[in-house]
């Protein structure tokens, strides 16, 4: 074959495998949601495009052996409908461009169930992938109000607690436990998520009858936040509590900066800060207080919880470093139930399954699913105090009577008794 | 009253670190005419053998982040800059952002993707207060050694043999090597010199902030850039000056804007820049062996 033969051959064919795969891509039919007969024996297989290199491959790699750990306590039980699980991976690199890729590589592996990232921005192109191939989904830890039918659609599920339901239950407790009334916010602008956070926490302390002193914002990798703290240093008194909204390592490093300063407030801060790994930067650390899914320092009032966090300390040969990874155990759990009940993992079953979840003991609490939220915005979380670098103790679990809901859900108050 | 100078002690420390930073890549810069993009990786090598050495005494750990980051910086020169030298200043420059990216990549791959923390002593953060204004001693650590850094560097230009060679390299490198002045030593120098500037900043700035990301050179080359153009190119005063008026923009700005508007400070900030460049388009400081010559 002449050269220019051969490249018009090679030409054609990678024309027409080009329009295979996008052909591929686009068959509804090629979808796995109806995961075969009802009497089916073979696998169920759960598709997981979550990040196994990147940054947030710090929230995916705890979920991913915690899913893990579900899948084989499940299997060791009989399974799901008689069905074994078996788990499939695609890697979304923490690049928010190979999300739906990997969505739809787990798909071509046959996924029936789909498992997405620790994060709106990078769990929703997957999300949607399977949501249109009517395969039901579930983030690791998604926390935003909006992970659901408003943001993604009626089969998108977080396994996760919501940031407005953390923002309201660490408001409650310090104003109404601690006796807190004067707070000061200080938001990182760099994410949605610590945005959510401080106002539904500015909300909810209002709503109670608390004053907001000041509030002031700073960005991740800013090099010092001294006009920050020469604000709060202008403050004719200091502020019962400093709401923080920020994330790791942007927090410990105003943390160390608040408290070099000499203030001495009680600082309050949400699930982002759980861990001690970014303690040894703070050796000023004292008096803060966070919300987290349960504790991992052994000592929850639930002990459910301990023997989690024991099991994945065996599993991998080293403690737990926070709490985001019984996400991925909890989406196992509900599955279990939703498929059970509808006696099938088709999406629409399942979902419809796991939109009646009213306070459905799961492993960190009630889990309560509705059809308009698909993230529990009323799960109690544990409140946590670290007095020292490296010393962190339960305090209590706390139950939040109000979320304030966010702006892009049309805002209002969502009440935790309306779920009975 | 009492801000007015509360803010110039602020925009006094945070200039200073500023200009160390501007002032790595401004050397660099001067020489090689093309900006190092690794720069920040040099940061972030600092930082993180700052948390490897964290069982050290405080005084080796200095040592050690200084060797480290000096060594990396030859090592960019010998390994990645050398054999590409008098190439297209497009191809060093792409060379500067592949090496920044594979660093970045395999500090994630090394050491993993959570941050990790150095409890350098507190003793440096903490503040004292004098008539009502609050200054932290790490400040008038960092002003000091800005001050000093930059004195030794001015001295060690205009005095020192190798000096005179990398600014006679500076302004016309080929007529400076025909008279015998050896490029890979100067060169070399410039890297070694950059790398000492980038250890003193890391330090500075975990002394500050405590923590470690393989992202934690990002925004600082972005400012050593900035400040670096706006300075004048190829002006090391130039680029300590720029270094001062970023720090002057930003914590003015943080201080000045209302709430709603703070948020969105750094667009402000480099909003300034823009206007700065339509005013002086040459940069604060011109050089004279950066002007075309007609």
């Amino acid at each position: 074959m002449g050269r220019l033969a051969f490249r018009r051959v090679l030409g054609i064919a990678l024309v027409a495998s080009l329009l295979a795969v996008a052909c591929g891509g686009d068959d509804p039919e090629s979808g796995n949601a109806d995961g075969g007969d009802a009497g089916s024996t073979e696998p169920i297989i759960i598709g997981a495009a979550i990040a196994e290199q990147g940054w947030l491959n710090a929230y995916d790699g705890p979920n991913k052996v915690s899913l893990e750990l579900a899948i084989d306590q499940i299997n060791e039980e009989g399974g799901i409908l008689g069905r074994q699980l078996e788990v499939v991976y695609a890697d979304t690199k923490s690049e928010p461009d190979q999300v739906a890729n990997a969505a739809i590589s787990v798909i071509e592996q046959g996924a029936m169930i789909g498992v997405e990232s620790c994060d709106f921005d990078l769990g929703a192109p997957a999300a949607i992938e399977f949501s249109n191939k009517g395969i039901v989904n579930f983030s690791v830890c998604a926390s935003s109000v909006v992970f659901g039918p408003q943001g993604i659609g009626p089969l998108a599920f977080s396994s996760g607690n919501s940031a407005a339901g953390y923002a309201a239950a660490i408001s409650e407790w310090a104003y109404q436990e601690k006796g807190w009334t004067d707070a000061y916010i200080l938001e990182d602008t760099v994410l949605d998520y610590t945005h959510e956070m401080c106002d539904s926490f500015k909300r909810s302390w209002e709503g109670q009858g608390g004053t907001i002193v000041g509030e002031d914002t700073f960005q991740q990798g800013d090099e010092s936040v001294d006009a920050q703290i020469g604000r709060i240093k202008a403050l004719p008194e200091e502020p019962d509590a400093i709401r923080l909204c920020s994330v790791v390592p942007g927090l410990g490093a105003v943390i160390r900066q608040i408290r070099s300063a000499g203030i001495t407030s009680p600082i309050l801060a949400g699930s982002e800060s759980d861990g001690t790994y970014w303690h040894e930067g703070v050796p000023n650390l004292k008096d803060f207080y966070y919300t987290a899914s349960g504790s991992i320092f052994g000592d929850d009032e639930n002990a459910d919880i301990n023997e989690f966090f024991a099991s994945i300390e065996e599993a991998t040969g080293e403690p737990a470093a926070d709490a985001v990874s019984t996400g991925g155990y909890m989406l196992i759990q509900a599955l279990k139930i939703a498929a059970e009940r509808a006696g099938s993992i088709e999406g629409t079953a399942v979902a419809a399954e796991l939109e009646k979840f009213s306070n459905e003991p799961l492993l960190i609490g009630g889990t309560t699913y509705t059809s308009e939220f698909h993230v529990p915005l009323c799960r109690a979380p544990a409140i946590l105090e670290a007095s020292a670098p490296g010393e962190v103790a339960f305090v209590t679990r706390f139950q939040q009577e109000t979320v304030p809901l966010p702006e892009g859900v049309g805002g209002g108050d969502y009440l935790c008794s309306s779920e009975g | 009253m009492r801000t007015v100078i509360q803010s110039a002690i602020d925009i006094l420390s945070l200039g200073s670190l500023y200009a160390l930073l501007a002032l790595g890549v401004a050397l660099v810069f001067g020489i090689m005419r093309f900006i190092n993009f690794a720069h920040g990786e040099l940061l972030m090598v600092g930082g993180y053998s700052l948390f490897l050495a964290r069982e050290l005494p405080f005084v080796f750990m200095i040592l050690v982040c200084i060797a480290t980051v000096v060594l990396t910086a030859l090592l960019f020169e010998r390994v990645a800059f050398r054999p590409i030298r008098g190439a297209n200043p497009a191809t060093q420059l792409v060379t500067s952002f592949a090496l920044s990216f594979l660093l970045q990549n395999l500090a994630m791959l090394t050491l993993g993707p959570r941050a990790k923390s150095v409890g350098l002593p507190t003793v440096l953060t903490e503040q004292f207060t004098v008539g009502g204004l609050r200054i932290a001693k790490l400040d008038i650590l960092t002003v000091v050694l800005g001050v000093v850094l930059m004195a030794s560097l001015g001295f060690f230009l205009k005095r020192s043999t190798l000096g005179v060679q990398m600014r006679a390299s500076a302004e016309n490198f080929e007529m400076a090597r025909l008279v015998g002045v050896k490029a890979n030593t100067v060169i070399a120098s410039a890297f070694a010199i950059s790398g000492l500037l980038a250890a003193s900043a890391a330090i500075i700035l975990v002394a500050k902030t405590g923590t470690i990301t393989p992202g934690l050179g990002l925004k600082p080359v972005v400012i050593a850039f900035v400040a670096t153009i706006m300075g004048g190119l190829g002006s090391l005063s130039g680029a300590a000056l720029g270094g001062f008026v970023l720090s002057f923009l930003s914590v003015t700005l943080q201080t000045l804007l209302p709430l709603d508007l703070r948020p969105f400070r750094d667009a402000f900030v480099f909003g300034s820049v823009v206007l700065i460049f339509l005013l002086r388009p040459q940069g604060l400081i011109v050089v004279r062996s950066i002007k075309e010559r007609v």
